[in-house]
């Protein structure tokens, strides 16, 4: 008689060998969802827990130009391409399409049409801001059409354009950025991928006349937006209180229903099939088991592309989706900006700067699910969760690129500009606290810790508007770079810790170091 | 760092049928293997970890479809779905017969108990191991597997004794973080 292990290896080997000859191409839902996912973490990581416009990155984008009547000119070609957008110069042009006959008006896209205000529900629509990063121009767009410049005195005083530096971080240079009644905004790429242009004529949001105390129906639809195409703000504790399980619920004419949970600091869940879909609902659970549920209704002959009767553009990048991986970004090293003032290779670390996190945890294996994140990461051999305090302060802008490690940020509430300026790096210590290693980059792409290309094993975790910052902390040996005359083999043994410092500008910072192993 | 797409490319063009057959232990039919395989891939490479070989890859995916599997079997509605999405797949792919009868036997099981055996007898993971990858008490993955080899034993004609320790390491690689 034949083991069990014996003839699972052989029926795994025959079956192998008899696939061999029948190998596919990798399955393009599958690049594309790789693709969407990556996009999503990168604009988390952009936009920031705080933001209160989470976009939902795509990088190709066009937008019509506008004349100098203010009338819109005929379908043309744009090219996205901008000298400030990283990703632009690989944009390829789009042509604006013609709408066939008898199509609504909202399908003529060089008129700058507003979106549908149905769609957002208890979010309250404004209005749409259009914003070309390359020209300059911006267009606000009422929800009846009527068009204005951002600073007329019928247009909300909240809509503000947001800061051309930082739009030139980002991997588009187009943007169609959507207000709330309350100010908040989530911003679109403009004709970029799949989604086409944003317009949302398909969908109908409905939600129950009265909510339970402990949700914000505003809020919550403001998540949900994403789900819809639009942008969306990220998930906090003022949705529907800290304890509650809000989920993305997707459902089928099949009767097939799909619940994703929405992490913290993340938008709703995005679609993955529309096929036979029915609706879109974003469900708030409490404790209790009491629910509140705002539905979405999809019309699928109100797409762009059913009822234009034209297939949205996409240029050839947005198609393949996201932003190129950036090449030849050196980084400067560590602990050679203005935090050198305090923190020195070799130098030991000040003791009265050594602090307890708020959080610590440590975790082992290969995947975890972080609630607060609502991704997975890989913890291997043993990694942390660690928290700490962090202030924002009033008035802070973005300070544009800083030094290694150094980052700022910045949003808008009720408009109230308010952010901070942030440092953040890991170090290697010995016996006597000094540091005998500072990290470094492998990364092509990020002066810090916000997320970089590679850059997994540190993480800081989105949606710290509750207050403190998270940091998710792998496996980070091989970021570990030995100061001058350290031998190697001492920073394998030596102690990891985490310089955390945060202010108003890089002149008023408060500094902490953490060392997770202490506990 | 290799950049994440033409090592997906790689990966599949090259570990794809061994990745499709290990899905098929799990899953028991060949659609639904590749409709693993595609959540597995989306899984491992939708994080920006660093992959520096097809091999590493290979073992990353392989690696995450137990957990998949699992997750599925945690959720009705998710099952449902990818009931359908084998359904709706035209044309329809039939089975090959190499080793068919094995994943038939081995389809035979609670999702909980497929798993747990082709971790125990094909990765050769101890209990604690397999306890530790999917989140069960030891005791469960004990009973998991006492359960399946006894159903088992009869349909493939082999033997119901197992041994708690593997007598093998193999499979799940190191994490290899460039270290």
């Amino acid at each position: 008689m034949r083991e069990l292990r014996d003839v699972i290896h052989d029926a795994f080997d025959g079956h192998a060998r008899a696939l061999d000859g029948a190998a596919a191409g990798v399955p393009t839902t599958a690049l594309r969802e790789i693709r969407r996912r990556r996009r999503g973490r990168a604009a988390a990581s952009v936009a920031g827990a705080a933001a209160a416009c989470t976009a939902i990155a795509v990088a190709a984008v066009a937008m019509p130009t506008l004349r100098d009547d203010g009338g819109a000119l005929a379908p043309s070609t744009v090219a996205a391409e901008s000298s400030t957008a990283p990703s632009a110069a690989t944009v390829e042009p789009v042509v604006l399409p013609s709408p066939a006959a008898g199509a609504p008006a909202w399908c003529y896209l060089d008129t700058y049409p507003a979106p549908n205000a149905e769609a957002w529900g208890p979010a309250g629509y404004a209005g749409r801001l259009y914003e070309n990063y390359d020209t300059g121009e911006a267009v606000w767009v009422f929800p009846d059409g009527t068009r204005a410049e951002p600073g007329d005195p019928d247009v909300p005083d909240y809509v503000h354009r947001m800061n051309p530096e930082h739009a030139a971080t980002m991997p588009w240079s187009h943007l169609a950025i959507d207000f709330s009644t309350d100010g908040s905004a989530g911003g679109t790429a403009y004709l970029a991928g799949p989604e086409g242009p944003g317009l949302g004529y398909e969908w109908t949001t409905v939600a129950p006349e009265s909510a339970p105390e402990w949700v914000d129906p505003q809020r919550l639809m403001e998540v949900h937006t994403a789900t819809l195409g639009f942008g969306g703000t990220g998930l906090g504790p003022a949705v529907a209180g800290a304890d509650a399980v809000v989920e993305t619920v997707v459902r089928y004419a099949d009767g097939t229903e799909e619940a994703v949970r929405i992490g913290r600091g993340e938008p709703g869940a995005t679609i993955a099939e529309y096929d036979g879909l029915v609706s879109a609902s974003i469900r708030a659970t409490a404790t209790d088991g009491e629910t509140y549920e705002i539905t979405s209704h999809y019309d699928a002959t109100q797409t762009y592309e059913a009822a234009c009767g034209v297939p949205v553009p996409i240029s050839a990048a947005g198609a393949s989706g996201g932003a190129p991986e950036p090449e030849g970004f050196v980084a400067e090293p560590y602990l050679e900006g203005p935090e050198s003032a305090i923190f020195r290779c070799s130098a030991p670390v000040p003791a009265e700067l050594i602090s307890e996190p708020t959080r610590l945890e440590r975790h082992t294996g290969r995947y975890f699910d972080v609630e607060e994140a609502g991704i997975e990461f890989d913890f291997g051999e043993g990694g942390y969760i660690l928290g700490a305090p962090e202030a924002t302060y009033e008035g802070v802008e973005w300070q544009g690129r800083m030094d290694t490690g150094w980052n700022s940020t910045s949003f808008e509430r009720a408009g109230q500009v308010e952010g901070n300026v942030v440092y953040e790096a890991l170090i290697w210590v010995d016996d006597d606290d000094r540091i005998i290693a500072r990290q470094q980059h492998y990364t092509e792409e990020d002066e810090g810790l916000v997320l970089g290309y590679g850059q997994d094993d540190l993480y800081p975790i989105p949606g710290t508007q509750a207050g403190d910052r998270l940091w998710y902390i792998g496996d980070t040996s091989h970021l570990a770079l030995a100061c001058d005359g350290v031998d190697p083999d001492d920073v394998a043994q030596a102690e990891l810790g985490l310089i955390y410092g945060y202010g108003p500008s890089a002149d008023e910072m408060t500094w902490q170091v953490y060392f997770p192993e202490r506990g | 760092m290799v950049s994440w797409q033409p090592l997906v490319e790689q990966l599949v063009r090259e570990r794809g049928p061994r990745l499709t057959a290990y899905a098929a232990l799990l899953v028991g039919r060949d659609g639904d293997a590749e409709d693993l395989v595609h959540d597995a891939l989306v899984k491992v490479f939708s994080k920006r970890r660093r992959l520096e070989s097809v091999g590493e890859a290979e073992a990353y995916v392989r690696s995450a479809m137990p957990s998949i599997v699992i997750d599925r079997a945690r959720s009705a509605a998710s099952r449902r779905r990818a009931m359908d999405r084998s359904f709706e797949r035209e044309p329809a792919r039939p089975d090959l017969e190499a080793g068919l009868d094995v994943r038939r036997a081995l389809r035979e099981l609670a999702p909980r108990e497929q798993v747990c055996v082709v971790l125990r007898f094909f990765d050769d993971l101890t209990v604690p191991q397999i306890a530790d990858r999917l989140g069960l008490a030891q005791g469960s993955v004990k009973r998991y597997l006492y359960d399946a080899t006894a159903r088992l034993a009869p349909l493939l004609d082999v033997t119901e004794d197992w041994e708690e320790e593997p007598m093998t390491i193999d499979v799940v690689a190191a994490k290899g973080r460039g270290q």
